[in-house]
Parts: structure tokens; sequence; C-alpha cells
């Protein structure tokens, strides 16, 4: 009798990760065998995972997507363990200043900023063209060459949460004991080796936590390709964020659209099993 | 060693001010062209200081696109999302 009792103060939740959960997730999984370009939709398991094996956008989406996982996330994973080192510095004053303009980013909307930066980067009237001409430098057409295009997407997603991710880091730092670093530097270790020594390996499990958290956010990047750059030009800034939505909601083809989904899932899977099994404690 | 710490200092926050005033100049930028007129948003060089036309921007949004309506959905959306999360959260 007893056992029956828990079960029933969980229904309404039960029922609602079965409704909205659950069963989108097994669906969309069951979806991906199905060919949905035809009706009515009928299975026909390689038609979409045969087409992912050989498909060229696909291919490009996820070199993209690997492309700004191998150069955004390292340099905004840095740049923000110093920003926090910086932070958490006695010597620094105003620090309410410095954390409001590093997180502030975070607050505004990706649609307000992803139009601002579209303004900034505008080829002819763009402020950071301006800045360049009067450095003596031609300047970029930023929004429609491949390059500059990619570097426009690495910088926005850099200015957006570079901040995020230093307040998880300071976060980090404020929860490692003082009495570590007194008992190291009465041992005589100088600034460097605290920092080698005490600070990195006290940071370690923040740091992986922001790491497979920057992960999962680059698979899955859409809307600033999506709002900046369209995914252009050609494809150049589409990630599989982006071709997902195309396949989805513009090709309307649900099947192919759940294979890359599952595609982009497993991949976030794995990353991130692959980030904790590699930086776990010895 | 107290004048050094005061060297180190002053370094922190030579470097830090720049990039701190980087990242804001995007919002700042934001700031500026709510209140221009749409030509002047693309003069060369980028206008800095805003200007007065806020509420004339403002009004054509409003114009354009009911703005002060969307308002009033996300308001209510963020309203009923926050209740209904801690309510189901909070559930025994």
């Amino acid at each position: 009798m007893c056992t029956k009792a828990p079960f029933f103060f969980l229904a309404p939740y039960l029922f609602l990760f079965a409704l909205f959960w659950a069963w989108p997730i097994l669906y969309s999984f069951y979806l991906s065998f199905l060919n949905t370009r035809v009706y009515p939709w009928h299975l026909e398991p390689a038609v979409n995972w045969g087409r992912l094996l050989q498909d060229p956008f696909f291919w490009v989406a996820l070199k993209n997507t690997l492309f700004i996982l191998a150069v955004q996330v390292p340099l905004m994973l840095v740049l923000a363990l110093l920003l926090a080192l910086a932070l958490n510095s006695a010597l620094l004053r105003l620090k309410g200043f410095y954390r409001f303009a590093f997180f502030a980013p975070v607050v505004v909307g990706a649609v307000a900023y992803s139009a601002v930066f579209r303004l900034l980067f505008n080829t002819e009237f763009g402020a950071v063209n301006a800045l360049l001409r009067a450095l003596g430098h031609p300047g970029y057409d930023w929004l429609y060459t491949p390059g500059p295009a990619m570097a426009v997407i690495v910088l926005a997603l850099t200015w957006r949460w570079t901040g995020y991710n230093a307040i998880i880091l300071l976060a980090g730092l404020q929860s490692i004991p003082r009495e570590l670093y007194e008992a190291a530097s009465l041992d005589g270790a100088g600034p460097w080796h605290q920092f080698w020594h005490v600070t990195l390996p006290g940071l370690r499990p923040v740091l992986v936590f922001a790491l497979v958290l920057s992960i999962i956010g680059t698979l899955q990047l859409f809307t600033e390709p999506f709002l900046i750059t369209g995914g252009g030009p050609g494809n150049a800034t589409m990630t599989l964020g982006v071709y997902l939505y195309q396949q989805g909601f513009r090709s309307f083809n649900f099947g192919y659209a759940s294979a890359i989904a599952y595609t982009v899932a497993l991949l976030a899977a794995g990353f991130s099993f692959l980030q904790m099994r590699l930086w776990r404690e010895r | 060693v107290k004048r050094r710490r005061f060297w180190l200092s002053l370094g922190l926050h030579g470097l830090l001010t720049p990039l701190a005033l980087l990242w804001l100049a995007p919002l700042w930028l934001m700031l500026v062209f709510s209140t221009l007129p749409e030509h002047e948003i693309f003069r060369v060089p980028t206008p800095l200081l805003p200007g007065g036309g806020f509420f004339e921007n403002l009004a054509s949004l409003q114009a354009d696109t009911n703005f002060f309506r969307a308002l009033a959905n996300s308001l209510l959306v963020s309203l009923l999302y926050t209740l209904g999360g801690l309510l189901l959260s909070a559930l025994p």
C-alpha cells in the first residue's frame, strides 16, 4: 500500500514529463526512420540516415560547427579564466563596474544584439570598418566573404558568452579555501606556482562544467549564424543548428531534420562524456 | 612592496578598462542608435552620442509593429512561465 503513494504524488510531474519530454524525444527518433518527403509518411530507414552520410551540406555544416568548437570555445574559456582571475584580484577597484561590463551582454536578447552587430560590421557604414579605415586598412566585406563572416560569428559569440563563463569561474575561484593559498605561500610558492598547483586544480570541476556547457551550446548553435549572417555567404557560416532549421521548417522534411537532431545530440553526449573522462580527478 | 602593488594594480586597470569599454560599446551604440533617425545611424564617422529622437523612434515602432502589445505579451508569458515553473518545481 505504502509503495504506491509516492507515485501518486509524482503523477502530475510524470504526466507532464511523459507528454512534453519523453514523447517528443521518442517520436523524433521514430521520425528519423520515416521518409517524410512523400505523403503518406512511411518507414524507410536508409532515406535519412543514408542521406546524412553523403549529404555535402551536412558535412559543411558539421565542419563549420567543429571549427567554431575548436577555435571559439578555447579562446573564450581562456579569456574567461583571465577575466575571472582579474575580477577576483585584490588589486582591482570598482569590481561592480567591471563585472557589469562583461556580464551585460548576457542580459541583452540575441535578436537585438544580432541587429547591432550587423550594423557594426556593415561594409560601407559600419563602425568596425570606419575604425579600420582610420587606421589605414581598407576594411573587410565582413558579412559577405566567408572568412570574415566566420570571424564575425566567433567575435559575436565571444562577446556574448565570455562574461557568463567568467562569472561561473569567478564563483569557482571564490570557493577555493583561502587556507590552501596560505599554506602554499608558507611553503614558499610564488603567485605562478600557486596558480598552477592550487588555483587550477581547485577550479577543475568548474572549468569542466563551463567547457561542457560551451560544447553543448556550440553544437546546437543557431541564433547568431541565422540572424547575423543567415548561414552565408553561400554556406560559409551554416552550422548544424541552421541546417536542421532549414530542413525542418523550410523544407518541412521532418524525418531528415530528426536524423540531424539525433546526430547533434549524439555528438554532444559523446563530447561531454569524453571531456568528463579526460578531466576527471585522478 | 607597496610600490610594486601600486604599479601592478595600475597595469591591471590599464588592461581591463579598455576591454570593459569595448564590451560595453555595442550596448552603448544600441542606446545611441535608438535615439537617432535612420540616416544618422549610417553616418561615417559613427555617431557616439545620443540624439533627441528616441520618442519619435518609439512612436514609429509602435505604429509599425504594435510594440506595446508585443511587450505585454512577453510580460504575460514570462510571468506565467515563472509562476508555472515555480509551482511545478515546488510540487510535493
